[in-house]
């Protein structure tokens, strides 16, 4: 009797799988995906699946059929094998006024006129009426131009492309680099590993855009940590377009650089080599959480390009335009050599460096602290305004509390207004009702919701406001230690 | 209560047919007599009404303009009547003819100023005139008597879009005459549905015919970020479309916050668009970029932590490498798990 369900479930997957023969066949028999550009046919849909899925945007301007590098480029370059592999990882549009059939567009594959002629619309909005066909822009997931080449000269072509995609969208290069490069990938896991830096360098500087995102693929694949350290040191060969991928295996490593600490100096030294700011990055995050001095002077000497365990490295040894941020690491680290170094004149320049960035380093910072709370309420730019009021001391506030009071209802920015009420808040001064209001609502509030409570947390007990659930909770909590403060 | 219903319904359906067949007995003449006799306001307007009843009807005025045109040939000085010469002016109103109605009409006001309808008539024959700012004023002034009828409504809603077909205003420093217009409506009777579409055309015009460098762009798009924020704060759930209109308006707005550091309602224009562009299933937001610009605004007045946490609420929604640049930014303490 056991075997009935069994047989049950076998004559159900039979017919699944009959069923799903079925739909293969129909699949196959069904006009295969174009080799070239796949176009996306919705403009609208097609600039929002880019913000949705982080894909850069390529616009393809084909305006002028009967002109000769135009007619060239769409119908046999972007009908290409080539150019479709590289443009795999972008919503790609092409830019056309003319129609060229009712339903299917007949000039380019699997696409719809109204698609072309929307783009070209929006395109003309943006880069003006004045337009050069052909010509290609690479457009970031939130609009903004990586790349724009008029004419075709022959600059853009696959390598560009897959570079371009490992420059503004990392993780689709590194998900797409995988593919068709198995020889290469098996290379880097079983050369010598004197051999591998020849390898790598030459791998790295030749046409393939998807270089250096493929050796990412093989080192998540390496276990051996010697290998690894290889393969990272490898990685210096980065050409600098495509040095924004290394940024998502290095975080890792300079965010918890404790974990594994060889490594973590291993891509500080290929950081610094590929692209210096990129290297500021990594150093200044790695020093800020290293917790041994030493370790911290390990990472000085890779920024400051002295070798050896002997050598040591100080603020001055560093490029000159770097110090502020190295002086910054280590106060923020409260490293010793941040206080007896002398302060960077570009750090202080410009605002108390910006209030001593905002508080974050009040205190250690010569200079930076005070804040002149008149001074801001009378240039009102609310950016300004709103760090000198989170920077004011209560002392700060009461004497302005009539003026603060008065930006509670006439202050247009919400974010001021807020900012207002937690000064007052804070000092004790103005009218309790109206700021728990104000306080409420901005702790409500889809942006500053967050921040608010905990300026909140920061003057009084956390625990309470997080039990405050209702708008009468809420409000009693706050009035309660409103007035046991005045007791 | 039901059963009276029946008898109720009897009752009216005779009433109304009495009162017709009351009308229709009178022939024009006599109703022309009547007028002619008839003394004081209220006989005057009783005598009016009559008149106006037989409107369409056969062997009488064979539409409101015609009527409007009978009124005109009285004799004795009755044509030139004010409650006469009123009822001259809404019937040309009623047949689109506000050209000709608004001699008719100003007799009209003139003859009881704090009357708002006769005002709320005398801006939509202006607005037939194509007089939009003078007609959104009228009407403006309509509401500032008390008059709140919803043809009120409905004329500047046509006047805001007749301004706009009619021509873009040449004037450097300007704005489009159906913003004037809909702004002299608008300081006296907010309504968020005229805020919403002044916003939209504001930014479609700009989007077509201005650059935000220049002194009308600025205007432009300052004027439309203002009108859509008052739209969102009048109807904090806005039509269809409302969170396209915050970001768009933001988008606009960029330029500007940049050379006058935040003063402009950009970030609050972004905070709607990302409230507004929520997937209530929980999908990713329309307008994820609303995030990273947020986090810029956050960044530039020292909001370090903030941003930094819409920045990575960015991208992990997506790639972005403009979060991606913000984040390499901020102080370098920010990131680890005890800063979330």
């Amino acid at each position: 009797m056991r075997s009935i369900p069994l047989l049950v479930a076998l004559a159900a997957l039979s017919l699944v799988a009959v069923a799903g023969a079925e739909e293969e066949t129909k699949k196959s028999k069904a006009k295969p995906p174009p080799e070239g550009i796949w176009w996306a046919q919705d403009f609208k849909a097609g600039l929002a699946r880019a913000a949705r899925e982080g894909r850069p945007v390529l616009f393809c301007v084909n305006a002028l059929e009967t002109e000769q590098a135009n007619q060239r480029l769409g119908l046999n370059t972007y009908r290409s094998a080539a150019w479709g592999q590289a443009t795999r990882g972008y919503v790609n549009f092409v830019c056309n006024p003319e129609d060229h059939g009712a339903t299917a567009c007949s000039r380019y594959e699997r696409h719809v006129c109204k698609g072309h002629r929307d783009a070209l619309t929006w395109f003309l909005k943006r880069f003006g009426q004045d337009l050069i066909s052909p010509q290609h822009v690479i457009l970031e997931p939130d609009g903004d131009v990586a790349f724009r080449k008029e004419y075709y000269t022959g600059v853009v072509d696959p390598a560009l492309l897959e570079g371009y995609l490992s420059n503004v969208a990392p993780p689709i290069a590194y998900s797409r680099a995988g593919i068709g490069r198995d020889a290469k990938l098996k290379a880097c896991a079983s050369l010598p590993l004197a051999e591998l830096d020849a390898f790598a360098s030459k791998w790295l500087a030749g046409r393939d855009g998807l270089a250096a995102a493929a050796m990412l693929n093989a080192l998540d694949d390496c276990y051996d940590t010697p290998r690894r350290l290889a393969l990272i040191a490898a990685l210096a060969h980065t050409h600098d377009l495509q040095a924004p991928v290394l940024v998502l295996a290095a975080e890792e490593r300079m965010l918890y650089p404790t974990d594994e600490p060889a490594e973590t100096l291993a891509w500080l030294k290929t950081l610094f080599r590929v692209d210096r700011t990129l290297g500021v990055w990594g150093a200044t995050r790695a020093l800020v959480r290293l917790e041994d001095e030493a370790a911290r002077s390990a990472v000085l000497r890779i920024w400051a390009g002295v070798e050896g365990e002997g050598a040591t490295a100080a603020l001055g040894d560093l490029p000159a335009a770097e110090r502020s941020s190295a002086y910054e690491a280590l106060l923020l680290a409260k490293d010793r050599r941040a206080s007896q170094a002398k302060v960077p004149a570009d750090w202080v320049a410009g605002r108390a460096a910006e209030i001593a960035r905002a508080r974050r380093l009040t205190g250690r910072i010569t200079g930076a602290a005070t804040v002149d709370l008149a001074a801001a309420l009378k240039d009102a730019y609310p950016g300004d305004l709103r760090i000198a009021l989170l920077a004011a001391s209560p002392a700060d506030v009461r004497p302005h509390a009539a003026a603060l009071i008065g930006l509670l209802t006439t202050h247009r920015a919400h974010r001021v207004r807020l900012a207002a009420a937690l000064a007052l808040w804070k000092a004790r001064a103005g009218p309790p009702v109206q700021l728990i209001d104000v306080l409420y609502r901005g702790s409500t509030d889809l942006i500053e919701g967050r921040p608010t409570v905990e300026a909140l947390g920061a003057i009084m007990p956390e625990a309470a406001l997080e039990s405050a659930h209702s708008r009468e909770a809420w409000n009693t909590t706050l009035l309660k230690w409103w007035k046991d403060g005045a007791k | 209560m039901r059963r009276m219903l029946p008898l109720v319904l009897v009752t009216g359906l005779l009433a109304a047919l009495f009162a017709a067949s009351a009308d229709a007995k009178d022939k024009l003449p006599d109703l022309r007599r009547q007028l002619l006799e008839a003394q004081g306001d209220a006989r005057i307007g009783g005598a009016l009404d009559k008149l106006s009843a037989t409107i369409g009807k056969p062997g009488f005025f064979e539409d409101a303009g015609a009527f409007g045109d009978w009124l005109g040939t009285l004799p004795d000085g009755r044509a030139e009547h004010p409650l006469v010469q009123l009822r001259r002016g809404w019937a040309y109103v009623a047949v689109k003819r506000g050209e000709e109605a608004i001699p008719f009409l100003q007799v009209g006001v003139k003859d009881n100023p704090g009357d708002g309808l006769r005002r709320a008539y005398l801006g939509e024959a202006l607005r037939q005139a194509k007089r939009h700012v003078e007609a959104a004023e009228m009407l403006a002034a309509a509401v500032r008597c008390g008059h709140h009828g919803k043809h009120v409504h409905e004329s500047i809603l046509k006047t805001v879009f007749d301004a706009r077909r009619a021509k873009i205003s040449g004037h450097a420093d300007a704005l489009p005459d159906y913003a004037t217009a809909a702004g002299v409506y608008l300081a006296v009777r907010p309504e968020p549905d005229i805020h919403f579409v002044v916003a939209q055309l504001l930014l479609e015009d700009f989007d077509t015919y201005e650059k935000p460098d220049r002194t009308r762009g600025k205007l432009w798009a300052r004027t439309a970020g203002e009108h859509a924020l008052a739209a969102f704060r009048l109807a904090p759930t806005p039509p269809a479309g409302g969170a396209t209109l915050a970001f768009d308006a933001a988008r606009a707005l960029e330029f500007l916050d940049r050379v006058e550091r935040g003063r402009t309602d950009r970030f609050a224009l972004l905070v709607k668009a990302h409230e507004l562009g929520q997937d209530p299933s929980g999908g990713p937001p329309r307008y994820p970029q609303a995030l990273v610009f947020l986090a810029e605004g956050a960044a530039a007045e020292g909001r370090f932590e903030l941003a930094h946490r819409l920045a990575t609420q960015r991208l992990e929604i997506s790639n972005s490498p403009r979060a991606r640049r913000l984040l390499q930014r901020l102080p370098p303490d920010l990131g680890t798990s005890d800063d979330e």
